[in-house]
């Protein structure tokens, strides 16, 4: 039963080469449940865990196109509904409406961009096992983190907490 | 001192711990005690402001817009002036946030923060003039293309209609982009504080951010293309304002040479106001560390650079008039270099061109003193540079007869005043509650700097 009431374990190292280092060995070893916790972005990291996914782009991409027909295509309708012809320009007059199509498009690519990585994270959420972890509280300030999940097939509590302390200065259970 | 890293100098000492800059930027909501005293002298003067412009704004409400200068045929007065002004100098962060992120230059992480917050606070203080300008300011949402009975929607070829949008998306984008590139920072302030309530404010704003990997991937792509969206709309949007002059036929004003000349003129002035929030920034919080004589210098650089390119308009605007032929266009301009407002523009070429040169010389750019008084002189010299764009040629109209003069009225001035008080009062609260540099993006340009490892 206690099996399944852990989270994972979480390695503390202090810099960012040999958090990479680490990553690169248990990806060596087998372990396929780890992630890895920085205060910024660490090159090197994408590479080693797979994280190559281009969805966030995908998120912008489709504010951006869906902007830019809801700006051109209220323009148009506007015209259409009640025409006002006006300034020797025809009715569509297409280069009257880029402007509010262009402020349109960036302004829908944005907010999708922003609900995209919300959505990409997972976030918001209020609570999360790793907050538990007295350590963690420096992942977002100096320490860089190494969590390999209870679940990876590969885990187990002695072996695998005896492996991180090997680089890590500390280890620490984290509770589901 | 740092120019031989492959992403460009960042200033920052080069074994700087990382948890000194949480600790020099994160803690200060935590620990405002040293900073309290200046800092509620300074709040109250901001209330007396932000004061001054709820009464200017009351009374005009109360009276309508005839307590303002604007007449007939000069009816964009003040509020087009300062709209405008205010407007121009939101370009900048944007700018400094989004183009010098995606050219991969890091001394931008001392400043995009508060180059952004500055925006936000700008694009709100341009953004009520208009309203207030309406003159029924209540009947504001006629502008938006809102579902009606009649079928009856904004005139979408004329540029006060684009301007609607202009300033809503520039201000909705400014915002998101700010709050995009804040949530690793909330959340290392969450994390550092020691305060209960403190703790519960960011931990709301950071919305759960962990830092794992694959966020920051994620991250690191959504920022980029926001950043990458965010350029295109300063040009849109100060292109966007420069047509509510130049598509009227109005000498002085219908020139193909404004969109560009304003976009150079919003960014000039918009670095003006980042050197001097840099400047009192880094005196107000000790941060001499992180904002340097090198960011100065930086900082100084651009200002000339798109100073240089506000004086090609200075140039090119008179030239074109005169290349044209036309009578009424030379009239126009004649009247704008020695007629009753020749002292706008005069005072506008002093400051923003004659003073500017100064900036050639590289002892000029790291003093800070110096950079101060030039940037203030530049704010001074944009305001007068639009003052002289926008209430003179309708002085010099088509019809003779229609000839009058402008002149501001005390609610004019109470109310630009004021708007001061709109920007520094949210901006003195920012600068209590929130991280005020990207500590985040510090710490990874320290990073860098030390080629990938770290001590």
């Amino acid at each position: 039963m206690a099996e399944q009431s852990r989270y994972g374990l979480i390695a503390e190292y202090a810099d960012p080469g040999a958090l990479v280092r680490a990553v690169h060995d248990a990806r060596r070893l087998g372990y396929r449940r780890v992630e890895a916790y920085t205060p910024f972005p660490v090159e090197g990291l994408d590479d080693v865990l797979d994280h190559r996914s281009n969805r966030a782009y995908g998120f912008g991409v489709a504010g951006a196109v869906f902007g830019a027909l809801v700006g051109l295509g209220m323009q148009v309708y506007a015209n259409l509904s009640y025409p006002i012809m006006v300034g020797g320009l025809p009715l569509i007059a297409l280069q009257s409406f880029a402007t509010v199509t262009v402020l349109l498009m960036v302004g829908f690519a944005t907010l999708f961009s922003l609900l995209g990585l919300l959505w990409l994270c997972r976030l918001p959420l209020l609570n999360h096992p790793l907050h538990e972890v007295q350590a963690f509280e420096r992942a977002t300030d100096d320490r860089f983190m190494l969590l390999v999940h209870a679940d990876d097939p590969l885990f187990d509590m002695v072996d695998t907490s005896l492996w991180l302390a090997e680089a890590a200065i500390s280890v620490s259970e984290v509770p589901a | 001192m740092s120019d031989n890293t492959p992403h460009g100098p960042h200033f920052l000492p080069r074994y700087l711990p990382l948890t000194e800059v949480s600790a020099r930027v994160l803690d200060v909501p935590d620990d405002f005690a040293r900073f309290r005293r200046i800092w509620w002298w300074l709040f109250i003067f901001s209330c007396l402001l932000l004061g001054l412009f709820v009464a200017a704004a009351v009374v005009t409400l109360w009276n309508g817009v005839g307590v303002w200068g604007n007449n007939i045929p000069v009816n964009w007065g003040f509020a087009i002036i300062n709209y405008m002004w205010w407007l121009g100098i939101g370009h900048a962060g944007t700018f400094i946030s989004a183009l010098l992120l995606l050219l991969n230059r890091p001394w931008r992480n001392s400043l995009n923060r508060m180059a952004e917050l500055m925006t936000v606070m700008a694009v709100i203080c341009a953004g009520i003039y208009p309203v207030l300008h309406l003159g029924r300011p209540w009947l504001f949402y006629w502008t938006a293309p809102y579902p009606n009975t009649m079928e009856l929607w904004p005139q979408f070829k004329s540029p006060t209609a684009w301007d609607f949008f202009a300033v809503l998306v520039y201000l909705g984008v400014s915002l998101l982009f700010l709050y995009i590139g804040s949530i690793p920072d909330f959340a290392s302030a969450r994390d550092r504080v020691r305060k209960r309530h403190y703790k519960v404010f960011y931990g709301l704003l950071a919305l759960g951010w962990r830092g794992s990997a694959s966020d920051w991937s994620h991250w690191r792509r959504a920022y980029r293309f926001v950043a990458l969206l965010a350029i295109p709309l300063v040009f849109a949007v100060s292109s966007g304002y420069s047509f509510l002059l130049d598509l009227a036929p109005q000498s002085g004003w219908h020139s193909t040479v404004f969109p560009p000349y304003f976009v150079a003129g919003a960014i000039f002035s918009g670095f003006a106001m980042v050197v001097v929030i840099a400047v009192a920034l880094r005196r107000f919080f000790d941060w001499y560390l992180f904002i340097t004589a090198g960011h100065l210098d930086k900082l100084g650089v651009l200002l000339l650079a798109s100073g240089l390119m506000t004086s090609y308009g200075y140039v090119a605007e008179p030239f074109m008039a005169f290349y044209s032929g036309k009578e009424h266009e030379i009239l126009v301009n004649i009247s704008r270099m020695t007629g009753p407002m020749a002292w706008s523009f005069w005072g506008a070429v002093v400051l923003n061109v004659v003073m500017l040169q100064a900036l050639w010389w590289p002892a000029v750019r790291r003093n800070a003193s110096a950079m101060l008084c030039i940037a203030i002189g530049v704010l001074i010299g944009m305001w007068l540079e639009r003052y002289m764009l926008v209430a003179h040629p309708p002085t010099r109209d088509f019809l003779v007869s229609s000839w009058q003069g402008y002149r501001p009225t005390l609610w004019d001035w109470a109310l630009f005043i004021g708007t001061f008080g709109v920007f520094l009062v949210p901006f003195l609260l920012f600068m209590r509650f929130l991280p005020m540099i990207s500590s985040f993006e510090l710490k990874e340009a320290l990073h860098r700097y030390r080629g990938g490892g770290d001590g």
